[in-house]
């Protein structure tokens, strides 16, 4: 090779490298992608609750909360603790004048021993998990709990328990024409566990014309054998139990589909 | 003998045998065994003196002989007679005239696509009108009994158009 | 035949025997519009799965027709086969069930049933009474809900066991379909055999899965659409004897046979009113077919149509209000409708092509017939729509009606006849075992 065609390629040969550094350097300085934000569940409600499902404050004073660590005294007036309490990141200890609205089930900072700050999981949007709905044995609320189930609640705990009968109103026989218009209400009482307190009590049935009122019975069957087939049912939360509108006594509404 | 004369030999025999016809059976209860095909005695070779067998006047055999055929046939789901059918209801008209004692019954049928009631109604039908226009041909009523068989009795029992064609008849019923 | 008894007293003798617990707690009522409700929809069309073990005898005895045991499985074989024979149901067992002790016909082993599939359960036993008749006892379990159905108890002669079973599946179809019963029923049709020229045609009677068949004419003359009067005390039919075709009464318990019209004409095409007191027919005079109606004791035929076409195959509604025929007055086959006293008559059927044969549901809401461009069996609603077609794949003609209005007996075969019959709502079809061919089936009413 002359020595212009290596001049040539070592031009290109050291371009090559030049524009390979500079790209390297521009990834290691490339900022992090940003993290995606955890799932927000999401459930379609048709009503809004007109009431509010907000837990109601506590009525017991705040404890002062005490930070972990005891900065110097300051010639600060012995004024609430709420200032000098203010929360700092690092702390998840929950401000007592902060209404704690995230929280299903609100807990009042108990008077903690110095450096006992308790952690509690603040359940954020993106867990709202029906399992975890408050769910924690230690605590100790002496709080009223929610007023009303709340629209939301209702749709979500509906949905899971017809998540749970689906398979068993699937498998139940149509026995004639015209029997899919028939609507059945049974009103059913189930245990803590979600087991069936009971017998289902069949309601008054509609939908029921000269043309269907033969199967009329059997629908009533078919209903009752949605249920009891896939009963117990699992997984549905105890302090909904036995509120107003609660899942201790319900009415499920079955039909064949048309 | 060369082959040729054989041939023309065995053909011309064969020819012989186109005077013959068939014997009918009548279509008639109870029935007979559908009797095989008899040729007729001809008199072909027949040496002298022998006895013929021969109709006797006013029978069935002697009305057989006497008219193209005993019955008329009708299209699919129609009881009308066309020209053919007149005709050999003329020539039946007149055997009758001809042997005026003699009483018929007159059979109607139908093929088998048809539901069974109608087709008792329809050979019925049919059956009367073979009937009515051998009154018009002066054949007194009284002379002349009508039964349908709807699709009872085929008289040819496969499924073709021919046989289906077949079995849409009236049948002019001479006792033997 | 001898009627069968069912004394209520029996029933009550059943209901003393331990039964499932059936308490019911009623929930506390809650305020419905505070109420949390749950609406669910779900289902299949399917056959509803259903274990038929093998009924036990709580006393191993003699009968005159077999030992109870052996009936025992007899028993639950025939509940199998009628409810599998109409189409809604896929029975589980007998054969490869565990035995049921004759303890557990009332005290179900429930767990064990769930792991065979089954939704339902049937259990019964036979027992011999100590005067030579027998008790069948039947039971309907619903095997999710652990509970009872209904119960029902026959006291049976030996030689009617067979009803007795039939009578346990119809009260089992009847619970889990909502249907009337139709499988203790009996068939009477045209026994055919012989060449297509000269067919050897014999009334014959039969339950009507094919069992217990016995042969009414001897075949001397040809017969044709024999029918049950609603009061199962006569069978009306066509014959040729004598070769004077015309319709015939014969009694059962008796034998004997009379003609229902005097004269000459041909008479065919015989229905009773429900009632069972008149019989309307078709009578051919010279060559013009109409619908007429006699009582059935005899008498003076009254004339109902009128028309130049053919008009025959009458068939009354169930109230006896109405009359469905089939006329060519309008130059084809159709149906055509009329009140009871010939008046009123109007064509019902306009779907295109002919048809013929129409028969009223025993349940007054269908129409079954022939639709003669193809020659498949149709239903129809009484006011001529809603037309559908049942049958396919060959000839078919001439529908009779079981009891329930749900099931249709049919003719197969342009020539070589034989017995079927279809479930109107789920399309199932099935032949019924005949001895030789046959056609022209009747379908009696409920054997009381």
């Amino acid at each position: 090779m002359d020595r212009t065609e290596a001049a040539g390629l070592g031009v290109s040969l050291a371009g090559h490298v030049a524009l390979l550094a500079v790209l390297s350097a521009a990834l290691v300085t490339a900022s992090r992608a940003p993290v995606t934000p955890p799932a927000m569940e999401v459930s379609f409600v048709d009503d809004v609750g007109l009431t509010s499902a907000a837990p109601e404050p506590s009525r017991q004073p705040a404890a002062p909360a005490q930070a972990p660590e005891v900065g110097p005294t300051e010639d600060a007036a012995p004024a609430p603790a709420a200032p000098a309490a203010a929360p700092r990141p690092a702390e998840p200890a929950p401000s007592p004048a902060a209404p704690q609205i995230a929280q299903a089930q609100p807990r009042p900072a108990p008077p903690a021993p110095a450096g006992t700050a308790r952690a509690t999981r603040r359940p954020g949007l993106g867990d709202l998990d029906p399992r975890s709905f408050g769910r924690d044995p230690a605590a100790r609320s002496v709080s009223p709990p929610a007023a009303v189930m709340s629209a939301q609640a209702a749709a979500d705990i509906a949905s899971a328990i017809s998540r749970q009968v689906q398979p068993c109103a699937d498998r139940q026989v149509y026995p004639g024409p015209g029997s899919e218009r028939i609507a059945t209400p049974i009103m059913l009482s189930l245990n803590r566990d979600g087991s069936l307190k009971g017998r289902p009590r069949v309601g008054a049935q509609r939908g029921i014309d000269d043309e269907n009122r033969r199967y009329a019975q059997r629908v009533a069957d078919l209903a009752v054998n949605a249920f009891v087939s896939c009963a117990p049912l699992r997984g549905l939360p105890q302090e909904l139990y036995d509120v107003p509108r609660g899942w201790s006594n319900f009415t499920m509404n079955y039909r064949l589909p048309g | 003998m060369t082959r040729l004369t054989s041939l023309v030999a065995i053909a011309a025999s064969l020819a012989l045998t186109a005077g013959c016809a068939h014997r009918r059976t009548a279509d008639q209860l109870p029935p007979e065994p559908p009797s095989a095909t008899a040729a007729e005695a001809d008199d072909f070779g027949t040496p002298q003196g022998s006895v013929r067998s021969t109709p006797l006047p006013g029978s069935r055999a002697d009305f057989l002989q006497s008219v193209p055929t005993d019955r008329v046939f009708f299209d699919f789901d129609s009881y009308a007679l066309d020209d053919r059918d007149r005709t050999t209801l003329d020539a039946q008209a007149a055997w009758l005239t001809r042997n005026a004692g003699i009483r018929v019954t007159i059979e109607g049928h139908a093929d088998e696509r048809g539901t069974r009631e109608y087709n008792l109604a329809l050979g019925d039908r049919r059956a009367n009108a073979a009937r009515d226009y051998l009154q018009s041909r002066g054949i007194s009523p009284g002379r002349m009994q009508t039964i349908s068989w709807g699709k009872e009795r085929p008289a040819n029992p496969a499924s073709t158009e021919e046989a289906y064609a077949e079995n849409r008849r009236a049948v002019t019923v001479v006792p033997e | 035949m001898s009627t069968v008894r069912f004394p209520v007293v029996f029933a009550a003798a059943l209901l003393s025997l331990s039964g499932v617990a059936f308490a019911q707690t009623e929930p506390p009522p809650g305020q419905d519009e505070g109420q949390l409700v749950v609406d669910v929809t779900g289902g299949q069309r399917a056959p509803l799965p259903i274990a038929v073990p093998y009924l036990p005898t709580p006393q191993e005895t003699a009968t005159a027709a077999g030992g109870t045991g052996a009936l025992g499985r007899q028993v639950a074989d025939i509940v199998a086969a009628d409810l599998r024979n109409s189409g809604l149901f896929t029975p589980i067992g007998p054969g490869g069930l565990h035995a049921v002790s004759f303890p557990q016909v009332t005290a179900p082993d429930f767990p064990y049933f769930a792991t065979t599939g089954a939704q339902n359960l049937v259990q019964g036993f036979v027992q011999a009474n100590g005067n030579g008749s027998l008790t069948v006892g039947c039971y309907l379990y619903d095997v999710a809900a652990q509970s009872e159905l209904t119960r029902q108890g026959y006291v049976i002669q030996p030689r009617d066991w067979r009803r007795a079973a039939h009578r346990c599946a119809d009260t089992i179809y009847s619970r889990l379909t909502g249907e009337g019963a139709y499988f203790d029923t009996r068939i009477v049709y045209v026994s055919e055999t012989g060449p297509a020229r000269r067919r050897i045609k014999r009334l014959a009677i039969m339950d009507y899965d094919g069992a217990n068949h016995r042969f009414l004419t001897n075949g001397q003359w040809t017969v044709l659409t024999p029918r049950f009067a609603p009061n199962q005390q006569t069978i009306t039919f066509m014959t040729y004897q004598d070769e004077r075709p015309r319709v015939m009464v014969y009694e059962l318990d008796s034998g004997r046979t009379r003609p229902l019209v005097a004269g000459p004409n041909m008479t065919f095409a015989p229905r009773y009113s429900p009632d069972s007191r008149h019989i309307i027919f078709s009578m051919a005079v010279n060559g013009n077919t109409d619908v007429y109606r006699i009582p059935v004791a005899g008498g003076t035929p009254q004339r109902l149509t009128n028309s130049p076409g053919i008009d025959t195959g009458g068939s009354y509604a169930p109230d006896g209000g109405r009359i469905v025929f089939e006329s060519d007055r309008g130059g084809s086959q159709q149906i055509y409708m009329m009140d009871a006293d010939g008046s009123n008559q109007r064509r019902i059927s306009f779907g295109g092509g002919g048809y013929a044969t129409p028969v009223w549901s025993p349940r007054g809401d269908l129409i079954a017939f022939t639709k003669t461009g193809g020659f498949r069996i149709g239903v129809m609603a009484p006011d001529g729509s809603g037309e559908r077609i049942l049958t396919g794949g060959g000839y078919a003609e001439g529908p009779t009606w079981a009891p329930n209005g749900r099931a249709v007996m049919f003719t197969r075969g342009a020539s070589a006849g034989e017995l079927w019959y279809v479930d109107v709502a789920s399309g199932a079809t099935r032949r019924v075992p005949t001895p030789l061919g046959g056609s022209d089936p009747a379908w009696s009413p409920l054997r009381p």
